[in-house]
Protein backbone atom coordinates (compact mmCIF):
# COMPACT_ATOMS: atom_id res chain seq x y z
CA UNK A 1 0.00 0.00 0.00
CA UNK A 2 2.69 2.22 0.95
CA UNK A 3 4.52 2.27 -1.84
CA UNK A 4 1.93 1.72 -4.38
CA UNK A 5 0.16 5.19 -3.30
CA UNK A 6 2.90 7.38 -2.61
CA UNK A 7 4.31 6.31 -6.27
CA UNK A 8 1.21 7.67 -8.37
CA UNK A 9 1.44 10.37 -5.97
CA UNK A 10 4.63 11.10 -7.54
CA UNK A 11 4.11 10.47 -11.07
CA UNK A 12 0.65 12.02 -11.23
CA UNK A 13 0.84 12.57 -14.73
CA UNK A 14 1.50 9.52 -15.85
CA UNK A 15 -1.22 7.40 -13.71
CA UNK A 16 -3.62 10.25 -14.63
CA UNK A 17 -3.35 10.00 -18.92
CA UNK A 18 -3.63 6.23 -17.96
CA UNK A 19 -7.17 6.87 -15.85
CA UNK A 20 -8.66 9.38 -18.63
CA UNK A 21 -8.07 6.11 -21.08
CA UNK A 22 -9.43 3.74 -18.37
CA UNK A 23 -12.19 6.33 -17.63
CA UNK A 24 -13.33 6.74 -21.16
CA UNK A 25 -13.57 2.88 -22.14
CA UNK A 26 -15.35 2.09 -18.74
CA UNK A 27 -17.76 5.06 -19.82
CA UNK A 28 -18.31 3.81 -23.36
CA UNK A 29 -18.62 -0.05 -22.18
CA UNK A 30 -21.34 1.64 -19.60
CA UNK A 31 -23.00 3.31 -22.18
CA UNK A 32 -23.24 0.39 -25.26
CA UNK A 33 -24.28 -1.98 -22.28
CA UNK A 34 -26.94 0.36 -21.19
CA UNK A 35 -28.23 0.98 -24.89
CA UNK A 36 -28.21 -2.57 -25.68
CA UNK A 37 -30.18 -3.22 -22.80
CA UNK A 38 -32.42 -0.40 -23.65
CA UNK A 39 -33.01 -1.95 -27.29
CA UNK A 40 -33.12 -5.24 -26.11
CA UNK A 41 -36.16 -4.24 -24.07
CA UNK A 42 -37.47 -1.53 -26.55
CA UNK A 43 -37.72 -4.50 -29.27
CA UNK A 44 -39.37 -6.71 -27.03
CA UNK A 45 -40.57 -5.52 -24.27
CA UNK A 46 -44.32 -6.57 -24.57
CA UNK A 47 -43.41 -10.27 -25.25
CA UNK A 48 -40.93 -9.68 -21.98
CA UNK A 49 -43.17 -7.94 -19.74
CA UNK A 50 -45.67 -10.86 -19.87
CA UNK A 51 -45.93 -13.64 -16.84
CA UNK A 52 -45.33 -16.52 -19.27
CA UNK A 53 -42.62 -18.98 -18.96
CA UNK A 54 -42.88 -21.00 -22.55
CA UNK A 55 -44.85 -19.93 -25.27
CA UNK A 56 -46.85 -22.28 -27.53
CA UNK A 57 -46.25 -21.48 -31.31
CA UNK A 58 -46.54 -23.69 -34.58
CA UNK A 59 -44.12 -26.25 -35.39
CA UNK A 60 -42.71 -24.93 -38.41
CA UNK A 61 -43.20 -20.97 -37.39
CA UNK A 62 -39.43 -20.66 -36.61
CA UNK A 63 -40.64 -19.71 -33.53
CA UNK A 64 -41.53 -16.39 -35.00
CA UNK A 65 -44.84 -15.12 -33.40
CA UNK A 66 -46.22 -13.67 -36.74
CA UNK A 67 -45.80 -16.58 -38.14
CA UNK A 68 -47.42 -19.32 -36.39
CA UNK A 69 -51.14 -20.31 -36.00
CA UNK A 70 -52.84 -22.17 -33.33
CA UNK A 71 -56.28 -22.57 -33.20
CA UNK A 72 -58.83 -22.62 -30.68
CA UNK A 73 -59.04 -26.03 -29.89
CA UNK A 74 -55.17 -26.07 -28.92
CA UNK A 75 -55.95 -23.46 -26.32
CA UNK A 76 -58.70 -25.63 -24.62
CA UNK A 77 -56.81 -28.86 -24.65
CA UNK A 78 -53.46 -27.14 -23.29
CA UNK A 79 -55.64 -25.19 -20.74
CA UNK A 80 -57.15 -29.30 -19.66
CA UNK A 81 -53.03 -30.01 -19.32
CA UNK A 82 -51.04 -27.13 -17.89
CA UNK A 83 -54.48 -25.63 -15.70
CA UNK A 84 -56.84 -23.50 -17.20
CA UNK A 85 -55.67 -20.50 -15.70
CA UNK A 86 -52.12 -20.91 -16.70
CA UNK A 87 -53.06 -20.74 -20.40
CA UNK A 88 -53.43 -17.58 -22.39
CA UNK A 89 -54.19 -16.81 -26.04
CA UNK A 90 -52.30 -14.14 -28.00
CA UNK A 91 -52.55 -12.85 -31.02
CA UNK A 92 -49.67 -10.79 -32.64
CA UNK A 93 -49.74 -8.92 -36.01
CA UNK A 94 -47.28 -6.21 -37.32
CA UNK A 95 -49.46 -3.51 -39.32
CA UNK A 96 -50.03 -0.18 -40.55
CA UNK A 97 -52.57 2.02 -39.23
CA UNK A 98 -53.77 5.79 -40.20
CA UNK A 99 -55.75 7.89 -37.34
CA UNK A 100 -58.57 9.31 -38.78
CA UNK A 101 -58.63 12.67 -40.27
CA UNK A 102 -54.12 12.47 -40.28
CA UNK A 103 -52.87 11.69 -43.29
CA UNK A 104 -49.70 9.49 -41.65
CA UNK A 105 -49.49 6.27 -41.51
CA UNK A 106 -48.02 4.54 -38.11
CA UNK A 107 -46.07 1.13 -37.96
CA UNK A 108 -48.20 -0.58 -35.28
CA UNK A 109 -48.29 -4.08 -33.32
CA UNK A 110 -51.79 -5.43 -32.49
CA UNK A 111 -51.43 -7.81 -30.37
CA UNK A 112 -54.87 -9.52 -29.18
CA UNK A 113 -55.58 -10.73 -25.76
CA UNK A 114 -58.34 -11.62 -22.71
CA UNK A 115 -58.60 -8.05 -21.07
CA UNK A 116 -59.32 -10.01 -17.96
CA UNK A 117 -55.91 -12.83 -18.23
CA UNK A 118 -52.51 -12.28 -17.09
CA UNK A 119 -51.10 -11.04 -20.00
CA UNK A 120 -53.43 -7.61 -19.58
CA UNK A 121 -51.00 -4.90 -19.52
CA UNK A 122 -51.31 -1.79 -16.78
CA UNK A 123 -53.28 0.74 -18.10
CA UNK A 124 -51.65 3.86 -17.14
CA UNK A 125 -53.85 6.40 -18.86
CA UNK A 126 -57.51 6.16 -19.75
CA UNK A 127 -60.04 3.28 -19.54
CA UNK A 128 -59.37 -0.29 -19.94
CA UNK A 129 -60.81 -2.59 -22.65
CA UNK A 130 -63.06 -5.06 -21.59
CA UNK A 131 -63.72 -8.64 -23.25
CA UNK A 132 -67.47 -7.51 -24.10
CA UNK A 133 -66.97 -4.23 -25.85
CA UNK A 134 -65.84 -3.98 -29.54
CA UNK A 135 -64.09 -1.41 -30.79
CA UNK A 136 -62.04 -0.22 -27.84
CA UNK A 137 -57.75 -0.72 -27.96
CA UNK A 138 -55.19 0.32 -25.44
CA UNK A 139 -52.05 2.23 -27.20
CA UNK A 140 -48.38 2.36 -26.25
CA UNK A 141 -47.55 5.91 -24.89
CA UNK A 142 -45.48 6.23 -27.63
CA UNK A 143 -48.05 7.07 -30.01
CA UNK A 144 -48.85 10.25 -28.35
CA UNK A 145 -45.86 11.43 -30.04
CA UNK A 146 -47.38 10.61 -33.08
CA UNK A 147 -50.29 13.01 -32.43
CA UNK A 148 -52.70 10.14 -30.59
CA UNK A 149 -54.95 10.73 -28.26
CA UNK A 150 -57.92 9.42 -26.07
CA UNK A 151 -60.34 8.32 -28.36
CA UNK A 152 -58.62 8.79 -31.66
CA UNK A 153 -59.99 6.52 -33.90
CA UNK A 154 -57.45 3.89 -35.88
CA UNK A 155 -57.82 2.64 -39.00
CA UNK A 156 -56.07 -0.64 -40.40
CA UNK A 157 -54.80 -0.31 -43.35
CA UNK A 158 -55.11 -3.98 -44.54
CA UNK A 159 -58.59 -5.11 -43.30
CA UNK A 160 -60.39 -1.55 -42.56
CA UNK A 161 -61.30 -1.95 -39.33
CA UNK A 162 -61.45 1.28 -36.88
CA UNK A 163 -60.68 1.12 -33.48
CA UNK A 164 -60.89 3.61 -30.96
CA UNK A 165 -58.52 4.35 -28.24
CA UNK A 166 -59.58 3.73 -24.77
CA UNK A 167 -56.61 4.09 -22.90
CA UNK A 168 -52.73 3.82 -22.75
CA UNK A 169 -49.96 1.94 -21.73
CA UNK A 170 -46.17 2.16 -21.27
CA UNK A 171 -43.43 0.41 -22.40
CA UNK A 172 -45.26 -2.09 -24.63
CA UNK A 173 -43.86 -2.71 -27.97
CA UNK A 174 -42.36 -5.20 -30.40
CA UNK A 175 -40.10 -5.51 -32.57
CA UNK A 176 -39.71 -1.86 -31.98
CA UNK A 177 -42.99 -0.70 -33.02
CA UNK A 178 -45.40 0.39 -30.44
CA UNK A 179 -47.74 -2.19 -29.51
CA UNK A 180 -52.04 -1.68 -29.66
CA UNK A 181 -54.30 -4.36 -27.35
CA UNK A 182 -56.91 -5.45 -28.62
CA UNK A 183 -59.32 -7.86 -26.94
CA UNK A 184 -60.45 -11.77 -28.50
CA UNK A 185 -63.74 -10.60 -30.09
CA UNK A 186 -61.67 -7.82 -32.02
CA UNK A 187 -59.08 -9.79 -32.58
CA UNK A 188 -60.90 -13.10 -34.37
CA UNK A 189 -63.17 -10.00 -36.74
CA UNK A 190 -59.33 -9.24 -37.71
CA UNK A 191 -58.83 -12.55 -38.81
CA UNK A 192 -62.12 -13.39 -40.28
CA UNK A 193 -60.99 -11.29 -43.07
CA UNK A 194 -57.21 -12.84 -43.54
CA UNK A 195 -58.09 -16.59 -43.17
CA UNK A 196 -57.32 -18.81 -45.58
CA UNK A 197 -56.34 -22.18 -43.77
CA UNK A 198 -56.98 -23.47 -40.70
CA UNK A 199 -54.29 -23.57 -38.11
CA UNK A 200 -52.29 -26.17 -36.74
CA UNK A 201 -54.54 -28.06 -34.58
CA UNK A 202 -58.01 -28.84 -36.68
CA UNK A 203 -60.10 -25.96 -37.43
CA UNK A 204 -62.08 -26.10 -34.25
CA UNK A 205 -64.51 -23.49 -32.89
CA UNK A 206 -62.72 -21.29 -35.98
CA UNK A 207 -60.75 -18.93 -33.87
CA UNK A 208 -57.07 -18.84 -34.60
CA UNK A 209 -54.45 -17.26 -32.45
CA UNK A 210 -50.07 -17.01 -33.47
CA UNK A 211 -49.66 -18.43 -29.96
CA UNK A 212 -50.50 -19.47 -26.47
CA UNK A 213 -48.74 -18.13 -23.43
CA UNK A 214 -48.25 -20.74 -21.12
CA UNK A 215 -47.54 -20.50 -17.20
CA UNK A 216 -45.74 -23.80 -16.46
CA UNK A 217 -43.21 -25.77 -15.10
CA UNK A 218 -40.81 -27.85 -17.10
CA UNK A 219 -42.56 -31.17 -16.34
CA UNK A 220 -46.16 -29.60 -17.60
CA UNK A 221 -44.12 -28.47 -20.84
CA UNK A 222 -42.74 -31.64 -21.60
CA UNK A 223 -46.61 -33.26 -21.34
CA UNK A 224 -47.89 -29.94 -23.00
CA UNK A 225 -44.80 -30.97 -26.26
CA UNK A 226 -45.83 -34.54 -26.28
CA UNK A 227 -49.59 -33.91 -26.31
CA UNK A 228 -49.38 -31.88 -29.33
CA UNK A 229 -46.91 -32.88 -32.14
CA UNK A 230 -47.72 -30.06 -34.38
CA UNK A 231 -46.85 -27.15 -32.15
CA UNK A 232 -43.41 -26.04 -30.50
CA UNK A 233 -43.36 -25.25 -26.56
CA UNK A 234 -40.52 -22.40 -27.11
CA UNK A 235 -39.40 -21.21 -23.55
CA UNK A 236 -39.69 -16.75 -23.71
CA UNK A 237 -36.43 -16.08 -23.92
CA UNK A 238 -35.77 -18.20 -26.68
CA UNK A 239 -38.96 -16.76 -28.26
CA UNK A 240 -38.17 -12.73 -27.33
CA UNK A 241 -34.26 -13.62 -29.36
CA UNK A 242 -36.81 -14.88 -32.41
CA UNK A 243 -38.27 -11.42 -32.99
CA UNK A 244 -37.17 -10.49 -35.93
CA UNK A 245 -33.98 -8.21 -35.82
CA UNK A 246 -33.65 -9.02 -32.38
CA UNK A 247 -30.42 -11.32 -32.42
CA UNK A 248 -28.49 -9.46 -35.26
CA UNK A 249 -28.74 -5.71 -33.19
CA UNK A 250 -27.63 -7.47 -29.71
CA UNK A 251 -25.23 -9.27 -31.20
CA UNK A 252 -23.88 -6.60 -32.70
CA UNK A 253 -23.76 -4.31 -29.57
CA UNK A 254 -22.29 -7.13 -27.64
CA UNK A 255 -19.64 -7.68 -29.76
CA UNK A 256 -18.55 -3.81 -29.24
CA UNK A 257 -19.12 -4.18 -25.79
CA UNK A 258 -16.67 -7.62 -25.51
CA UNK A 259 -14.24 -5.77 -27.29
CA UNK A 260 -14.10 -3.13 -25.49
CA UNK A 261 -13.24 -5.18 -22.34
CA UNK A 262 -10.78 -6.96 -23.97
CA UNK A 263 -9.24 -3.63 -25.13
CA UNK A 264 -9.51 -2.31 -21.63
CA UNK A 265 -7.47 -5.34 -20.63
CA UNK A 266 -4.91 -4.79 -22.94
CA UNK A 267 -4.67 -1.08 -22.30
CA UNK A 268 -4.06 -1.38 -18.76
CA UNK A 269 -1.88 -4.83 -19.43
CA UNK A 270 0.57 -2.98 -21.75
CA UNK A 271 0.70 0.30 -19.58
CA UNK A 272 1.60 -1.62 -16.66
CA UNK A 273 3.95 -3.70 -18.11
CA UNK A 274 6.10 -0.95 -19.66
CA UNK A 275 6.08 0.83 -16.12
CA UNK A 276 7.35 -2.43 -14.86
CA UNK A 277 10.60 -2.77 -17.14
CA UNK A 278 11.21 0.49 -16.62
CA UNK A 279 11.58 -0.01 -12.99
CA UNK A 280 12.73 -3.61 -12.85
CA UNK A 281 15.98 -2.38 -11.36
CA UNK A 282 14.07 -0.68 -8.76
CA UNK A 283 12.26 -3.94 -7.97
CA UNK A 284 15.54 -5.69 -7.84
CA UNK A 285 17.14 -3.26 -5.10
CA UNK A 286 13.30 -3.63 -3.09
CA UNK A 287 14.35 -7.13 -3.19
CA UNK A 288 17.75 -7.24 -2.20
CA UNK A 289 16.99 -5.21 0.85
CA UNK A 290 14.55 -7.66 1.92
CA UNK A 291 11.34 -6.43 0.35
CA UNK A 292 9.35 -10.00 -0.20
CA UNK A 293 7.72 -10.79 -4.16
CA UNK A 294 4.27 -10.83 -2.64
CA UNK A 295 4.47 -7.41 -1.34
CA UNK A 296 5.43 -6.06 -4.60
CA UNK A 297 3.08 -8.20 -6.22
CA UNK A 298 0.17 -6.45 -4.23
CA UNK A 299 1.37 -3.06 -4.87
CA UNK A 300 1.15 -3.64 -8.19
CA UNK A 301 -2.38 -5.27 -8.25
CA UNK A 302 -3.22 -2.44 -6.04
CA UNK A 303 -2.20 0.09 -8.35
CA UNK A 304 -4.78 -1.30 -10.95
CA UNK A 305 -7.12 -2.10 -8.61
CA UNK A 306 -7.06 2.09 -7.31
CA UNK A 307 -6.95 2.40 -11.16
CA UNK A 308 -9.74 0.77 -12.64
CA UNK A 309 -12.32 1.55 -9.71
CA UNK A 310 -11.61 4.93 -9.92
CA UNK A 311 -12.24 5.66 -13.51
CA UNK A 312 -15.19 3.18 -13.01
CA UNK A 313 -16.76 5.38 -10.37
CA UNK A 314 -15.99 8.40 -12.37
CA UNK A 315 -17.74 6.77 -15.57
CA UNK A 316 -20.68 5.57 -13.46
CA UNK A 317 -21.64 9.16 -12.51
CA UNK A 318 -21.21 10.29 -15.93
CA UNK A 319 -23.41 7.86 -17.36
CA UNK A 320 -25.91 8.19 -14.79
CA UNK A 321 -25.75 12.18 -15.89
CA UNK A 322 -25.93 11.34 -19.19
CA UNK A 323 -28.84 8.90 -18.25
CA UNK A 324 -30.67 11.90 -16.60
CA UNK A 325 -30.01 14.35 -20.14
CA UNK A 326 -31.31 11.94 -22.58
CA UNK A 327 -34.54 12.34 -23.57
CA UNK A 328 -37.21 10.04 -22.63
CA UNK A 329 -37.82 8.43 -26.09
CA UNK A 330 -34.21 6.89 -26.56
CA UNK A 331 -33.74 3.52 -25.35
CA UNK A 332 -31.46 3.21 -22.70
CA UNK A 333 -31.86 1.08 -19.88
CA UNK A 334 -29.16 0.37 -17.41
CA UNK A 335 -30.48 -1.38 -14.31
CA UNK A 336 -28.57 -1.79 -11.28
CA UNK A 337 -28.28 -5.36 -11.46
CA UNK A 338 -26.26 -4.88 -14.79
CA UNK A 339 -24.47 -1.94 -13.63
CA UNK A 340 -22.91 -3.90 -11.03
CA UNK A 341 -22.13 -7.03 -13.35
CA UNK A 342 -20.91 -4.69 -15.85
CA UNK A 343 -18.20 -2.82 -12.79
CA UNK A 344 -17.88 -6.37 -11.43
CA UNK A 345 -16.47 -7.54 -15.06
CA UNK A 346 -14.44 -4.44 -15.85
CA UNK A 347 -12.52 -4.89 -12.63
CA UNK A 348 -12.22 -8.78 -13.28
CA UNK A 349 -10.47 -7.94 -16.58
CA UNK A 350 -8.31 -5.19 -15.06
CA UNK A 351 -6.74 -7.39 -12.84
CA UNK A 352 -6.26 -10.11 -16.03
CA UNK A 353 -4.11 -7.40 -17.69
CA UNK A 354 -2.39 -6.92 -14.64
CA UNK A 355 -1.20 -10.94 -14.44
CA UNK A 356 1.38 -9.83 -16.79
CA UNK A 357 3.52 -7.13 -15.12
CA UNK A 358 2.98 -9.44 -11.49
CA UNK A 359 4.62 -12.18 -13.57
CA UNK A 360 7.54 -10.00 -14.70
CA UNK A 361 7.52 -8.55 -11.65
CA UNK A 362 8.05 -12.38 -9.61
CA UNK A 363 10.54 -13.18 -12.22
CA UNK A 364 13.01 -9.79 -11.21
CA UNK A 365 16.21 -10.96 -9.37
CA UNK A 366 17.74 -9.17 -6.96
CA UNK A 367 20.84 -9.35 -8.47
CA UNK A 368 19.77 -6.95 -10.80
CA UNK A 369 20.27 -4.04 -7.90
CA UNK A 370 24.34 -4.81 -8.26
CA UNK A 371 24.08 -4.16 -11.72
CA UNK A 372 23.96 -7.99 -13.05
CA UNK A 373 27.46 -7.70 -13.13
CA UNK A 374 28.08 -11.05 -10.73
CA UNK A 375 25.64 -12.96 -13.22
CA UNK B 1 35.36 -12.63 19.74
CA UNK B 2 32.19 -13.55 17.95
CA UNK B 3 32.15 -14.00 14.53
CA UNK B 4 28.95 -12.82 13.12
CA UNK B 5 29.75 -13.69 9.34
CA UNK B 6 31.50 -17.10 8.46
CA UNK B 7 31.87 -18.35 5.08
CA UNK B 8 33.43 -21.81 5.18
CA UNK B 9 34.76 -23.26 1.99
CA UNK B 10 32.93 -21.10 -0.53
CA UNK B 11 33.28 -22.57 -4.09
CA UNK B 12 31.28 -20.80 -6.66
CA UNK B 13 31.53 -21.71 -10.64
CA UNK B 14 29.52 -20.20 -13.63
CA UNK B 15 28.93 -22.07 -16.76
CA UNK B 16 30.48 -19.71 -18.95
CA UNK B 17 30.67 -20.90 -23.02
CA UNK B 18 29.77 -24.60 -22.11
CA UNK B 19 33.08 -24.51 -19.38
CA UNK B 20 32.90 -24.35 -16.33
CA UNK B 21 34.43 -21.53 -14.77
CA UNK B 22 35.63 -21.11 -11.11
CA UNK B 23 35.40 -17.78 -9.65
CA UNK B 24 35.48 -18.66 -5.94
CA UNK B 25 37.37 -21.67 -4.99
CA UNK B 26 37.27 -22.61 -1.70
CA UNK B 27 37.02 -19.68 0.18
CA UNK B 28 36.99 -19.50 3.55
CA UNK B 29 36.30 -16.07 5.92
CA UNK B 30 35.31 -15.06 9.18
CA UNK B 31 34.00 -11.29 10.45
CA UNK B 32 34.04 -10.12 14.02
CA UNK B 33 31.75 -7.85 15.35
CA UNK B 34 32.71 -4.35 15.02
CA UNK B 35 35.14 -4.97 12.30
CA UNK B 36 35.96 -3.40 8.91
CA UNK B 37 36.98 -5.32 5.68
CA UNK B 38 37.34 -4.39 2.51
CA UNK B 39 37.83 -6.49 -0.35
CA UNK B 40 40.38 -5.44 -3.42
CA UNK B 41 41.15 -6.60 -6.91
CA UNK B 42 40.94 -6.21 -10.51
CA UNK B 43 37.74 -6.19 -12.50
CA UNK B 44 36.82 -9.66 -13.25
CA UNK B 45 38.40 -11.57 -9.64
CA UNK B 46 35.38 -12.30 -8.10
CA UNK B 47 34.23 -9.05 -5.78
CA UNK B 48 30.87 -9.00 -6.88
CA UNK B 49 30.13 -13.14 -6.80
CA UNK B 50 31.68 -12.57 -3.41
CA UNK B 51 29.59 -9.95 -1.56
CA UNK B 52 26.32 -11.22 -3.52
CA UNK B 53 26.70 -14.38 -1.95
CA UNK B 54 27.74 -13.03 1.68
CA UNK B 55 25.11 -10.52 0.62
CA UNK B 56 22.59 -13.69 0.69
CA UNK B 57 21.84 -12.95 -2.56
CA UNK B 58 23.02 -15.72 -4.12
CA UNK B 59 23.47 -19.50 -3.48
CA UNK B 60 26.87 -20.50 -3.31
CA UNK B 61 27.85 -23.69 -5.37
CA UNK B 62 29.31 -25.27 -2.44
CA UNK B 63 30.12 -24.10 0.90
CA UNK B 64 28.24 -22.54 4.31
CA UNK B 65 27.57 -19.11 4.76
CA UNK B 66 26.89 -18.35 8.64
CA UNK B 67 24.60 -15.00 9.63
CA UNK B 68 24.68 -15.13 13.60
CA UNK B 69 25.45 -18.53 13.26
CA UNK B 70 22.64 -19.15 10.53
CA UNK B 71 23.65 -20.65 7.45
CA UNK B 72 22.12 -19.36 4.41
CA UNK B 73 21.49 -21.99 2.16
CA UNK B 74 19.23 -24.76 2.05
CA UNK B 75 16.66 -22.06 3.20
CA UNK B 76 13.28 -21.34 2.10
CA UNK B 77 12.81 -19.08 -0.95
CA UNK B 78 10.63 -16.48 1.54
CA UNK B 79 12.94 -16.47 4.27
CA UNK B 80 16.29 -14.99 2.51
CA UNK B 81 14.63 -11.89 1.55
CA UNK B 82 13.52 -11.89 5.90
CA UNK B 83 17.07 -11.96 6.26
CA UNK B 84 18.26 -9.60 4.29
CA UNK B 85 15.89 -7.22 5.64
CA UNK B 86 16.91 -7.94 9.27
CA UNK B 87 20.21 -8.49 9.08
CA UNK B 88 22.18 -6.68 6.40
CA UNK B 89 22.24 -3.39 4.92
CA UNK B 90 23.31 -2.74 1.54
CA UNK B 91 25.04 0.77 0.00
CA UNK B 92 25.10 -0.16 -4.05
CA UNK B 93 27.48 1.31 -6.62
CA UNK B 94 25.79 4.23 -7.75
CA UNK B 95 23.28 5.29 -4.91
CA UNK B 96 19.74 3.21 -5.25
CA UNK B 97 17.08 5.04 -3.73
CA UNK B 98 13.25 4.66 -4.64
CA UNK B 99 13.26 7.90 -6.78
CA UNK B 100 9.42 8.85 -5.69
CA UNK B 101 10.20 8.40 -1.91
CA UNK B 102 11.19 11.55 0.52
CA UNK B 103 14.11 10.80 3.19
CA UNK B 104 11.55 10.32 5.58
CA UNK B 105 10.01 7.78 3.55
CA UNK B 106 12.60 6.18 2.47
CA UNK B 107 13.81 5.31 5.86
CA UNK B 108 10.15 4.43 6.89
CA UNK B 109 9.83 1.56 4.10
CA UNK B 110 12.22 -0.23 5.79
CA UNK B 111 10.38 0.00 9.04
CA UNK B 112 7.00 -1.20 7.40
CA UNK B 113 8.84 -3.90 5.56
CA UNK B 114 10.20 -5.55 8.96
CA UNK B 115 6.84 -4.72 10.95
CA UNK B 116 8.44 -2.50 13.22
CA UNK B 117 6.38 -0.29 15.73
CA UNK B 118 5.25 3.09 14.04
CA UNK B 119 5.89 5.19 16.59
CA UNK B 120 9.43 3.29 17.66
CA UNK B 121 9.99 3.77 14.12
CA UNK B 122 9.52 7.16 13.54
CA UNK B 123 11.76 8.01 16.90
CA UNK B 124 14.26 6.16 15.11
CA UNK B 125 14.04 7.98 11.69
CA UNK B 126 14.24 11.14 13.25
CA UNK B 127 17.57 9.99 15.77
CA UNK B 128 19.43 8.96 12.20
CA UNK B 129 18.48 11.70 10.34
CA UNK B 130 19.69 14.03 13.32
CA UNK B 131 22.99 11.98 13.32
CA UNK B 132 23.95 12.86 9.38
CA UNK B 133 22.70 16.68 10.42
CA UNK B 134 19.50 15.74 7.39
CA UNK B 135 16.77 17.35 10.02
CA UNK B 136 16.00 19.97 7.36
CA UNK B 137 14.91 17.97 4.76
Amino acid sequence: MYLAIREMRFAKVRYSLIAVIMLLVAFLVLFVTGLARGLAYDNAASIQNMDATHFMMEKDSNRRFTRSQLSGQVLVQAGSIAGLQNVQPLGVKMTTVTAEGTAGKLDVTLLGIRPEGWLMPKVTEGAAITSNGTGQVLADRKLKDSGIGLGTVLVDQASGLKWTVSGFVSDESFSHSPAVFLNERDWQRLQLGAMARPGAGGAGDGKTYNAIAVKANKHQAEQLAAAFPDTEIVTKSDAVSAIPGYKEEQGSLWMMIIFLFIISSFVLAVFFYVITIQKSSQFGILKAIGTRTAYLVRSVTLQVLLLSAGSLIVSVLLVQAIEAALPGGMPFQLKSSTLAYTSGAFIAMSLAGSLLSVWKVTKIDALDAIGRSAA
Amino acid sequence: MRHRLILDNITHTYEDGGTQRTVLDHLSLHVSEGEFVAVMGPSGSGKSTFLSIAGALLEPTSGAVLLDGESITGKEKKALPDMRLNKIGFIFQSANLIPYLKVEEQLMLVAKLGDMNKAKAKERIRELLHKLGLNHR
